[in-house]
């Protein structure tokens, strides 16, 4: 399980999650994805905690997220409220492998984009990687 | 006062071996009565007596004698008794002297060279190789006070003759004064060149050979640190020199210093083992043309050689089971060094990061960096050389820089030439010689083009070179411990130092500076068991070194007394691995039974392997797969079977495999030809499996770098390995396993 909080985070994230302002969660941009290892390929689960921000929802209206697995769809998640969510599902065991790192990614179909600096961010992500 | 100290210390250690060494030498030259020039004689008793101290050295460490009072009063008796036979008092006749303007060339050029040299000499051993193995077999030696059996370090099975010396010098003055052994080599070289020359009544072509010598970039550096090429060198020419002595005086009492250096120089190192076929067949020869019985010298002369060269081989056959090694494997097999690490070795030594043997010339002269040094831009006039073929010394001095640069091809890194530069800048000299202010002209270029603030002018900024000198360093007043902490390798063998207890074994991918350490290191590449544990760690980031290939014989149920998998296949660039070999009958794996006798061929030393029920350790052949090669059960009694699954990996698709087994009528004959072949991934991580296997083999710490494959996984994910990392310094982590 990759938590934004840890120090280490940095080195399981691959792209578009910006860095924390001293917070314990981080912004996406429109694919965030990290890199995890599993013990093992049976019984795993994906899963995330994350908030859809009140005033992006404003302006973008519900969003969809999907989350893959290796390029596989797991599923996707249309959030249409502000607030802290969860999501966790069940990972195929042959889409995983027990020697190299699997990619988790998520796709977030509108962006809200600041009036301020034209910024795009996605949702805010506390946790995402795999629970067994 | 602790600076001064140091470097008293050093300059001893330093002395005492050279006046040992010239001592010996000098006692028995004199005893063999031979006269010589006064500038020769120093010079040839210094290299002689060097081959008789190592040997001295090697008896004592083969006798874990080698203590440092031993070496103190061995070395001030034979001292004082060289001094008390007037060994002291000069013999032989003068050289005419030398050209007043070539004189004063040679004084100013030299003295500034060698003040450079002098204080790189004397600066804290920071080379890559001296640190690592020619000083780390040395402080292994010295901690152990004689040679321990080391199965795990395949330097530490090369020759090591010049090391011994190293060894005498490191007890008194460490690092430094080892360096400066070889450093008396080097300057050895240089007068042994001028010498030659003046003898044959060419004085200023000596001058200017032993100046290109002596100048050449690559010679400077490597002569002033603790490696052993320019010693190697100034054997060599040492004996060329003698030979031609011999050939012009047929003096019977010089086969003996010449029997010595040929044997020594095999002693030094194992690419110039052609020293002895060369004194062979020059002695020879130039009997057989004169018709004078060449018997008697020849034998003496090869005897005398095989006393160098022989406990050298018997030291690595007691040892690693193999007088060659790390070489020669395939004629004589081992369980320390793998035939594939041989190959790979061989292959890389052969190109470096070449991609065209057409940028040696280049490469070797003006940038220096895919062949680790430059020899300077002069020698692109190597082809000019040929020109002295019109003199009789030109033609002696050619054959044997041909003959002592033949092994350069097994080779290419640039101070594998060095044995042949000496005999090149003479023939470059006196092809020139007739046109003398074109000499000099060159050789003042040589000069500038080689002095370090130019050379990097034109070499690449990572040619292997001397970048500059630091006599603050040199003289101790900045503590050896601050010069030497910009020294990735240094920092990390004090990390073991601090934190590793005394009893441990490291594992670790690429070498830290050994001679730093006392610590045990088992370094990847270097040994067959080393190589053993690289792979357990690397099975399980690599899927394709997984046992993920499932191969099953299935046939009518038969009464076997034997059965064995045999490759069928030739495979020159891969290997064959069987993870696991079971046996079925009626469904049910037979259990594995103490009556079972297992064998493989090749690699019969880690046939375990295949029956250890380990996901992370495999049987490999450890040399490309040929047919005939196999692993084999006896059961001891007839067993009913019907199946045996073999567990190979992705990386051995390739090969191919049959079943053979041997019936009530003693025969082998083929029991299933190809077997059904599936895919079973692994399904949970190998990574606490691979440590698990370390620490039984007893190791508990690992040295990761981030340049290491795997770094990574090692770091992110070392609670999945069971490792903790309880250090880091650079780029380094210490992990412990828990």
């Amino acid at each position: 399980m990759v938590e934004m909080s840890d120090p280490d985070s940095s080195q399981h994230i691959v792209k578009d999650i910006y860095e924390p302002f001293g917070s314990t969660w981080r912004w996406t941009a429109r694919q965030p994805t990290v890199k995890v290892l599993v013990y093992a390929t049976d019984n795993v689960r994906l899963s995330s905690d994350f908030t859809i921000w009140s005033e992006g929802l404003q302006q973008t209206g519900p969003i969809e997220l999907s989350f893959f697995v290796n390029g596989h769809l797991l599923d996707k998640v249309r959030c249409a409220t502000a607030g802290y969510q969860h999501f966790e599902k069940a990972v195929p065991a042959d889409w995983l492998s027990a020697d190299t790192e699997s990619t988790i990614s998520v796709d977030v179909d509108k962006l809200y984009v600041s009036p301020h600096d034209g910024k795009k961010f996605g949702f805010i992500l506390t946790r995402l990687g795999f629970l067994r | 006062m602790h600076a001064a100290l140091t470097v008293l210390a050093i300059l001893f250690g330093w002395l005492f071996t050279v006046a040992t060494a010239w001592a010996l030498g000098t006692l028995l030259l004199r005893k063999l009565s031979l006269v010589f020039y006064r500038w020769e004689e120093p010079l040839f008793a210094f290299l002689i007596g060097a081959a008789l101290l190592s040997a001295i050295v090697f008896v004592l460490c083969a006798a874990h004698l080698a203590w440092k009072a031993l070496f103190l009063v061995l070395g001030l008796a034979i001292i004082l008794y060289a001094l008390r036979s007037g060994a002291h008092k000069p013999r032989g006749n003068s050289f005419p002297p030398l050209p007043q303007r070539w004189r004063w060339v040679f004084v100013v050029i030299f003295t500034a060279f060698t003040f450079i040299y002098f204080i790189n000499a004397l600066e804290p051993e920071s080379s890559p190789d001296g640190m690592s193995y020619h000083l780390g077999v040395v402080a292994k030696y010295q901690r152990t006070h004689g040679f321990p059996r080391i199965t795990t370090d395949m330097y530490a099975s090369l020759s090591e003759g010049i090391e011994l010396l190293f060894l005498w010098a490191f007890e008194f003055g460490r690092h430094s004064a080892a360096a400066l052994v070889h450093f008396a080599f080097f300057m050895a070289l240089v007068f042994l060149i001028l010498s030659y020359a003046r003898r044959i009544g060419r004085p200023v072509v000596g001058i200017a050979a032993a100046l290109i010598t002596y100048l050449s970039p690559v010679v400077g550096l490597d002569g002033t640190i603790a490696y052993i090429d320019v010693g190697i060198a100034a054997v060599l020419f040492a004996l060329f020199y003698l030979l031609q002595i011999w050939d012009r005086d047929r003096n019977p009492q010089l086969l003996l210093p010449i029997g010595i250096l040929a044997g020594f120089s095999y002693a030094v190192k194992y690419t110039a083992f052609l020293a002895v076929p060369y004194a062979i067949g020059f002695i020879a020869w130039k009997l057989c043309r004169a018709r004078k019985p060449m018997l008697r010298p020849v034998l003496l002369v090869s005897m005398l050689a095989l006393a160098f060269i022989l406990p050298w081989m018997v030291k690595s056959w007691i040892e690693v089971a193999n007088p060659f090694s790390p070489f020669a494997n395939r004629i004589f097999p081992n369980p320390y060094v793998h035939i594939s690490f041989e190959d790979t070795y061989r292959k890389f030594m052969r190109i470096y990061a070449l991609t065209s043997y057409w940028q040696i010339p280049w490469q070797v002269t003006v940038r220096g960096d895919l062949t680790t040094g430059l020899i300077g831009p002069l020698f692109l006039l190597t082809p000019l050389a040929l020109l002295a073929l019109r003199f009789r010394e030109g033609r002696q001095v050619l054959l044997a820089g041909f003959i002592f640069g033949l092994p350069y091809f097994t080779n290419v890194g640039t101070r594998f030439l060095i044995p042949a530069i000496p005999f090149i800048s003479l023939s470059l000299a006196l092809a020139l010689s007739g046109v003398e202010w074109l000499l000099l002209t060159l050789v003042i270029a040589h000069a500038i083009s080689c002095w370090p603030n130019v050379v990097q002018l034109y070499c690449s900024p990572a040619g292997w070179r001397l970048i500059k000198v630091s006599p603050q360093a040199a003289f101790r007043i900045q503590p050896q411990e601050a010069y030497l902490k910009g020294q990735p390798a240094y920092v990390l063998a004090q990390m073991l130092e601090d934190l590793v207890p005394a009893d441990a074994k490291v594992f670790v991918f690429t070498q830290p500076a050994a001679s730093y350490t006392s610590r045990q290191m088992l370094v990847g590449y270097e040994g067959a068991f080393n190589e053993l544990l690289q792979d357990i760690l690397w099975i399980p980031m690599f899927r394709d070194f997984q046992p993920t290939r499932i191969l099953a014989f299935q046939f009518p149920q038969r009464e076997l007394r034997k059965v064995r998998v045999v490759q069928t296949e030739s495979v020159p660039e891969g290997q064959w691995s069987v993870s696991e070999l079971r046996v079925f009958a009626n469904g049910h794996e037979l259990p594995r039974d103490r009556e079972w006798r297992l064998t493989a061929h090749p690699n019969p030393w880690d046939v375990q392997l295949a029956f250890d029920n380990g996901p992370v350790t495999r049987w490999r052949t450890w040399q490309p797969p040929a047919p005939g090669m196999y692993l084999e059960i006896d059961f001891a009694r007839n067993q009913k079977l019907d199946s045996v699954i073999v567990e190979s990996s992705g990386d051995t698709s390739v090969t191919k495999i049959k079943l053979e087994g041997v019936g009530d009528d003693g025969k082998w004959t083929t029991v299933a030809g190809a077997p059904n072949e599936s895919v079973r991934p692994s399904r949970i991580s190998l990574r606490q499996a691979a440590t698990a296997e370390l620490k039984s083999r007893g190791i508990r710490y690992l040295l990761i770098t981030d340049d290491n494959i795997g770094a990574n996984d090692f770091q992110l994910y070392s609670k999945l390995w069971g490792m903790t990392s309880i250090a880091q310094r650079g780029t380094a982590r210490l992990y412990y396993i828990e």
